[in-house]
């Protein structure tokens, strides 16, 4: 490289490499992984962890609003698709190749992303752990659990972030539950070579596998669950940096087992009624630590006409693309909607759980609970049909229901609630493959966050190949 | 001689330009002078490695965005952003680089941002071959560690 100074002026356009490396950071993955092979200089930036960071960082402000990526498994794989809130497809080229087919389609699980990162369990007899990057479409599997057979059956794996290394982590629980319920944990670090997991010395709280809900929070550096022992909620913290657990108790007892991130803030629900009082009233908390408690920093009420609620089986499914929390009941085919602007609300409920014969459908709809019957054109064809587990579809006030029968079809339905129409998508898959058996399982709503952080593993990597 | 709350500032060829104080420590490097030595705020800056031509569009933006600092009625984020882009547009390429390079010395943080998604945007998408010609890079890898490195990431090609 050239430098020719002459009078302050530069002749020819060099941009020295500090420079070039701020605005390396605001460049897209995609083109990032393709200037690895410009020069030596440039590859070895943007391998770097810290730059990796730096990038992390710009692509939180340079994105916002969600993304939908779909877990597809087809014929013993699991492909990812990914489309952004306008419906638009984004390409995500991971290619899951298991050496053993799975047992069933339902015996993945996916977590909740963290910083466009994404960890899936196979709870088939391998017990397989497959971490991805969905920037760099990199997809490693973890070295083997250290523990005995017996703690794999209830084990949960959970991604993590440590700010004071800046590493990614993986803690996996394990739980005996057929027997005195003792725990065990592991970690692995993410990016690194080694090929083993690190059993931690610590012991876990019991039970804390069975807590509904977790939250991996990146800015900081900690997993949240929440318990329940009996008769009150608390909270356990995981340290990422200090690998403890810490159990801090609510300044105000808590009624919903749920935790989610709600706009970066660790957040949770209650529900309260008044005395004689049929209505109840659900808040949206948000939790902040103080002093080894939790206190509230600020909550919206939205009041809901429901006379029983089992709000156990409510979880925190996402936030939809119009800002509105989506809250999925487990038990029952209705969705919650949370609206934070208008601090209202609203209910979806729609009866798919059995198999339906006809075109029948309940609607629901802003805290009225009529029993309204619609008539959905063009007719729904006999068929086993189901709501989608998250529930979430990339297009505003869609219902998803997957063909559970005709799997030669592989076609969801999209159930427009508003207009009362109904559409049916055969499903196309990138890279296309003819007669796909291919069923949806997931669809994960997240923020995309570009994470270019190598996953690098002892063992193969996978990247996409044709 | 600068008035009070004024500072004079001075080009690498010579020229001078008097700049009220708000406006001049938009530069973190700047207001360190300042602040360190007092006889700077009396005297003469000099901002070494900068011209005339560019020094003249680092007090321009400066302006604009430290009177937005101090009257958000008057100058609107949407003003600066239509402000923003304005300023980026007009620039050739040699302005650009070189304002990139003296806001980095001058640690205007706020343009040094502006001028890298500048660049950046001007060569995402661009071939690898594209980029060594644009930067004047010269390709030290060997065709085959340049294939080994292709090999990992066929999707972004």
């Amino acid at each position: 490289m050239k430098r020719q100074r002459r009078g302050g002026f530069v002749v020819d356009n060099y941009i020295p490499h500090d420079i070039m490396v701020q605005v390396l950071a605001r460049i897209p993955a995609k083109s990032l992984m393709r200037f690895m092979c410009v020069c030596k200089l440039w590859n070895s930036t943007i391998r770097d962890p810290k730059f990796a960071e730096l990038h992390r960082q710009c692509s939180h402000t340079r994105l916002d609003g969600n993304y939908f990526i779909t877990f597809w498994y087809y014929e013993g794989k699991i492909i990812i698709t990914s489309k952004d809130h306008q419906g638009r497809g984004v390409d995500i080229p991971i290619k899951l190749k298991l050496k053993q087919s799975l047992f069933s389609y339902s015996s993945f699980y996916v977590h909740q992303p963290l910083d466009g990162l994404v960890c899936i369990d196979f709870h088939d007899p391998k017990y397989r752990t497959f971490v991805l990057n969905l920037a760099t479409c990199q997809a490693v599997r973890l070295p083997k659990s250290t523990f005995r057979r017996e703690y794999w059956k209830h084990s949960c794996h959970y991604l993590c972030f440590d700010p004071v290394s800046k590493e990614y982590k993986v803690l996996n629980l394990c739980e005996k539950i057929y027997d005195d319920f003792s725990s065990r944990c592991e970690i692995y670090t993410l990016g690194t070579d080694s090929t083993s997991r690190r059993k931690l010395q610590v012991i876990p709280p019991k039970r804390l596998v069975d807590a509904k809900a977790s939250v991996s929070s990146s800015c900081n550096g900690a997993i949240y669950w929440m318990t329940f022992d009996g008769r009150k909620s608390f909270l356990v913290v995981f340290d990422v940096s200090n690998e403890i657990f810490r159990v801090v108790r609510f300044s105000e007892p808590i009624n919903s087992r749920h935790l989610a991130e709600v706009g970066g803030r660790l957040s949770t629900l209650k529900w309260t009624r008044d005395y004689g009082d049929k209505n109840c009233r659900v808040s949206l908390w948000f939790l902040e630590e103080y002093d080894n408690r939790i206190t509230v920093s600020k909550m919206n009420y939205f009041p809901t006409t429901l006379e029983k609620l089992e709000y156990d089986t409510l979880r925190i499914g996402g936030i939809c693309p119009e800002g509105d929390i989506v809250l999925i009941d487990e038990n029952k085919p209705r969705n919650f909607y949370l609206s934070l602007q208008e601090e209202t609300l609203r209910v979806k409920r729609f009866r798919a759980s059995k198999p339906i014969a006809d075109k029948a459908w309940r609607k629901d709809e802003n805290q009225v609970w009529a029993k309204e019957r619609i008539e959905f054109q063009p007719e729904l064809s006999v068929g086993h049909w189901r709501p989608c587990p998250a529930g979430v579809s990339s297009r505003p006030g869609e219902i998803i229901l997957v063909d559970e029968v005709e799997m030669n079809l592989s076609r969801n339905a999209y159930l427009d609630l508003k207009k009362k129409t109904l559409r049916t998508e055969v499903i196309s898959l990138y890279p296309p493959i003819k007669n796909p058996q291919v069923r949806y399982w997931y669809e994960v709503p997240y923020n995309l966050v570009e994470n270019i952080v190598s996953l690098r593993t002892y063992d193969h990597v996978w990247n996409y190949s044709s | 001689m600068a008035s009070k709350g004024n500072l004079t500032l001075k080009s690498c060829n010579g020229k001078e330009f008097i700049v009220e104080e708000k406006v001049a420590v938009m530069s973190t490097t700047i207001k360190n002078m300042v602040d360190v030595d007092d006889s700077f705020a009396q005297g003469v800056i000099p901002i070494i490695g900068v011209d005339g031509k560019i020094l003249a569009k680092l007090i321009e933006y400066c302006k604009e965005h430290a009177e937005a600092d101090e009257d958000e009625e008057v100058k609107s984020e949407e003003y600066l952003k239509k402000f923003d882009e304005k300023f980026v547009d007009e620039l050739n390429l040699n302005d650009l680089y070189d304002l990139l390079k003296a806001s980095n010395y001058l640690e205007i943080t706020k343009l040094l941002n502006l001028l890298c998604q500048k660049v950046a945007s001007m060569i995402k998408g661009k071939k690898p071959e594209e980029i060594r010609r644009i930067f004047n890079i010269k390709n030290d890898f060997t065709p085959e560690e340049e294939e080994e490195i292709n090999r990992q990431n066929p999707w972004a090609f």
